[in-house]
């Protein structure tokens, strides 16, 4: 999963700066930030969200494989 | 109603408890067969705090934590010289070793003194060889409390192999420690009476005076159970360990693998030695085999001074856990370690993260609030009997109230005035066993004042509902501060504080439902913070919190939801900040946050094509700011020039994801409508695309909702990317309430687009 790159970037009710950022599998998210990030920080952030991501696919994939395990004892 | 007592101290659970002089001394000895609905039990209190008489600095978790830097080499000097290329540190910060070869003294926590870019000096070390390109140092302010001076002499903090004494078998462990990077294990299958079988001597050939000091504290870990008399550590004024000045008799330890913090008077009271040149083990009067004692971290200290049991805080008061402005008053934390020139201490966290990694390079540990360098409380515990397994009662509310008529454990009473002045803290000292356990067969109970510290779980319900918890706080459990375990409800928690430290959760729901927590103040540096689970078929539904404080520097989410928990209410304000994963996790289940503050990562986890949603109104405390987290995408209300006009609230909803397509669209119900028989609906909508055909909208009622509406009315918005106003209308044939939504759906492209949806109105004619 890679970046593609900034699709939106504006200030929430709450003047909060919301970045959505694309990604090479035509998915995209929304980061957060406190103060006006630049695109490398925007970029760093979203390197984030996809350790993120593989993360939490590992442990779907290790909860899937005990389940699997339990239904077969 | 009738009045009984519980003095840990001096009770016997034989008594009747109908008085302080014949109390009981357990909870347990409040038995069913004594006790009934609406009696009240006063608990005595443990002792107030009191004031180390110094400052010391504390410092609240960072935002991001620091990385390890490689170690290139050491001195055998005193003080060691490291040499760790571009460390960056200044003078006075504290940092933590482990891993250096050869110069093994110099792992542990130390204060250091900037020798230059490339080098730093550790603050009263000595080194006790060359080491080489071996380890890591880390900056941990966060994990310390830094005294302006020592309270405490250290013997020794194990960080080197003791020498063997009839045939006993003695090596460096570093597997199982809790101060630096080892501890020293000793092993003998049948030792002999009163027999010298390890030593290691101190003071580098001069003796140490330690007679301003009256006690030992240690951290013991032992592989078999220990009796009392079978083992003494032994301070001696020889180098071998043959001349024993101070003995001090290991008490007994039932439970087995687990690490204990003692605190020993010397056998005959008094000042220990005042030239101690060696520490020994022997075995005592009675001795017994032993397959592992590790040691560690030993130090000298006065009777009534700061010790490794010792509870540290900020906080002065004896009782109490809110402050005026409603936060959670500074929370107490238990030592994990004291440095080797008695001015670090390290803020204990569970063994299940001490073992294997001291956490420096991740959140949950440590200490979370102002950093500031203020006069420094120690408080003393009432240390529970030491159990040996992570799921054994240690003590367990005995009986049942009824409705209006709870039986009431009163914690924090003082026994010679009988006033609720202070508090009870109740110490499991090894981190097993539940603290208090509800049990099944026992609800309507109250508790208030009571606090649990280093159980596995502080507070442990089994199927029991109805009780009250007011003014608690569990921490530096080794798995959970609260756990509510199946099916435990109707449970009411008021000003439930500093859940901190915990190894698993701060409060956890398995499955438990219809719970209510209010004021909950401060759930920091655990596992996760709230978990909110169940089992297959079955999670925590419709749990209640009221003024949820600060979650924060939890090592994965601040709250997590799942096994499909829903209904869950959190109302602000609350605050979510620094917490390793994100925010909130959920995969499935609709929950409901008002008015919470969350930085970092709002939202993750969620289970593909559930469609559990967080609805977060008033988000990062904003009135109007509204979020509507899920799985591929994202509904906000916004404020922007995007929308319509400038009244009313404007939705957009984002698909983020490919399969949010027209088989699962992303879907925002926008009104309700209670419907008169046979009559004309209309329903209008402006609605706007960003892109004109990589995205699409639809103004939908669904059919079969009402009779006369058999089949989906659906209005959808053209390829363009303008305002239109979309209108669908249909007619009832009898009385009853629709739903009317809106869906987003991807159509081509990237999933990058958005729809808007603005003023609405309704007309039924």
């Amino acid at each position: 999963m890679e970046i593609v790159g900034i699709v939106e970037k504006y200030q929430d009710m709450a003047m909060k700066w919301r970045v959505r950022v694309s990604f090479d599998d035509n998915s995209s998210t929304f980061l957060k930030f406190q103060t006006n990030p630049t695109d490398e920080e925007v970029f760093a952030e979203a390197n984030k969200y996809i350790s993120l991501l593989v993360l939490e696919k590992s442990e779907i994939e290790s909860i899937s494989a005990k389940v699997d395990e339990l239904s077969i004892s | 109603m009738a009045i009984y007592y519980i003095d840990y101290v001096n009770g016997l659970d034989a008594n009747n408890g109908s008085s302080w002089a014949l109390a009981w001394k357990t909870i347990n000895g409040a038995v069913a067969a004594t006790i009934g609905p609406g009696d009240v039990i006063r608990i005595a209190k443990s002792p107030a705090p009191t004031s180390l008489g110094i400052t010391a600095q504390w410092t609240g978790v960072p935002a991001t934590l620091p990385t390890s830097l490689p170690i290139t080499s050491s001195t055998n000097a005193g003080p060691i010289n490291v040499n760790c290329v571009g460390h960056g540190y200044v003078t006075g910060d504290i940092i933590y070793i482990q891993d250096h070869t050869v110069n093994l003294t110099a792992n542990g926590t130390w204060t250091i003194t900037y020798v230059g870019v490339d080098n730093f000096t550790l603050d009263g070390s000595t080194g006790i060889g060359v080491g080489g390109a071996t380890g890591t140092c880390t900056k941990i302010p966060w994990l310390t409390v830094k005294l302006t001076s020592a309270l405490t002499k250290t013997i020794t903090r194990a960080e080197q192999v003791w020498t063997v004494a009839n045939t006993s078998t003695v090596t460096l462990d570093t597997a199982q420690f809790k101060e630096g990077d080892a501890s020293v294990k000793i092993v003998k299958a049948a030792p002999a009476n009163s027999t010298l079988y390890a030593y290691f001597q101190i003071g580098g050939g001069a003796g140490v005076n330690f007679s301003a000091y009256q006690t030992v504290s240690f951290w013991i870990y032992n592989a078999t159970a220990i009796l009392a008399g079978q083992w003494n550590l032994c301070l001696c004024s020889d180098t071998a360990g043959a001349v024993v000045v101070d003995t001090i008799p290991i008490t007994a330890i039932p439970c087995t693998t687990f690490w204990t913090a003692l605190n020993i008077a010397r056998t005959g009271g008094g000042n220990l030695g005042a030239s101690i040149q060696s520490v020994a083990l022997y075995s005592g009067a009675t001795a017994g085999a032993t397959t592992g004692i590790y040691l560690d971290n030993i130090v000298a200290c006065t009777t009534s001074g700061l010790n490794l049991q010792s509870l540290i805080s900020k906080n002065t008061l004896a009782q109490g856990s809110m402050s005026a402005t409603g936060y959670a008053n500074e929370g107490w934390y238990a030592i994990q370690s004291i440095s080797e020139d008695g001015k670090c201490l390290r803020i204990d966290s569970s063994p299940t993260f001490a073992i294997a990694n001291y956490r420096i390079t991740a959140n949950g540990a440590g200490y979370s609030g102002a950093t500031e360098t203020v006069t420094t409380y120690k408080r003393e515990t009432i240390k529970t009997n030491l159990v040996a397994t992570q799921t054994t009662v240690v003590q367990q509310i005995q009986d049942s109230g009824t409705p209006g008529n709870n039986i009431q454990y009163q914690g924090g009473y003082d026994t010679g005035t009988t006033t609720q002045n202070g508090e009870t803290f109740y110490d499991g000292l090894n981190n097993a066993g539940y603290g208090l356990q509800f049990s099944s067969t026992n609800s309507y109970n109250t508790i208030n004042y009571l606090n649990f510290y280093k159980y596995s779980s502080g507070l442990y319900f089994y199927t029991s509902s109805n009780n009250t918890v007011t003014t608690c706080t569990c921490a530096m459990s080794n798995d959970v501060g609260i756990y509510l375990y199946n099916s435990s409800y109707n449970n009411t928690f008021g000003t439930v504080v500093n859940i901190n430290n915990n190894g698993s959760y701060g409060i956890t729901f398995n499955p438990s439902t219809n719970n209510i927590f209010n004021n909950v103040y401060s759930i920091n540096n655990n596992g996760r913070g709230l978990n909110v689970s169940g089992v297959v078929g079955g999670g925590s539904n419709s749990n209640i919190f009221y003024n949820l404080g600060h979650i924060s520097n939890n090592n994965n989410y601040a709250v997590i939801f799942s096994s499909g928990s829903a209904e869950n209410k959190f109302w602000g304000p609350g605050e979510f900040s620094n917490n390793t994963t994100a925010c909130i996790g959920s995969n499935s289940g609709l929950n409901y946050f008002n008015n919470f503050t969350m930085s970092g990562t709002e939202f993750s986890g969620a289970l593909p094509f559930a469609n559990g949603r967080i609805y977060s109104t008033n988000h990062d405390g904003t009135l109007g700011n509204h979020y509507i987290f899920t799985d591929y995408g994202v509904i906000v209300s916004d404020s922007g020039a995007d929308r319509h006009t400038a009244s009313g609230i404007c939705w957009k909803l984002s698909p983020t994801d490919t399969s949010r397509s027209i088989n699962y669209p992303l879907e925002l119900k926008v009104a309700t409508i209670a419907c008169v028989a046979g009559t004309l609906v209309t329903v209008k909508a402006w609605i706007k695309k960003s892109h004109a055909t990589d995205i699409a909208a639809q103004l939908i009622c669904r059919g079969r909702q009402i009779a006369g509406v058999d089949s989906d009315v659906i209005a959808t918005k053209a390829s363009d990317t303008s305002y239109e106003q979309l209108t669908i209308t249909f007619t009832p044939t009898v009385a009853g309430v629709v739903d009317i939504i809106v869906i987003a759906y991807w159509v081509a492209n990237a999933a990058t687009q958005s729809v808007w949806v603005d003023d609405m109105t309704i007309t039924q004619v």
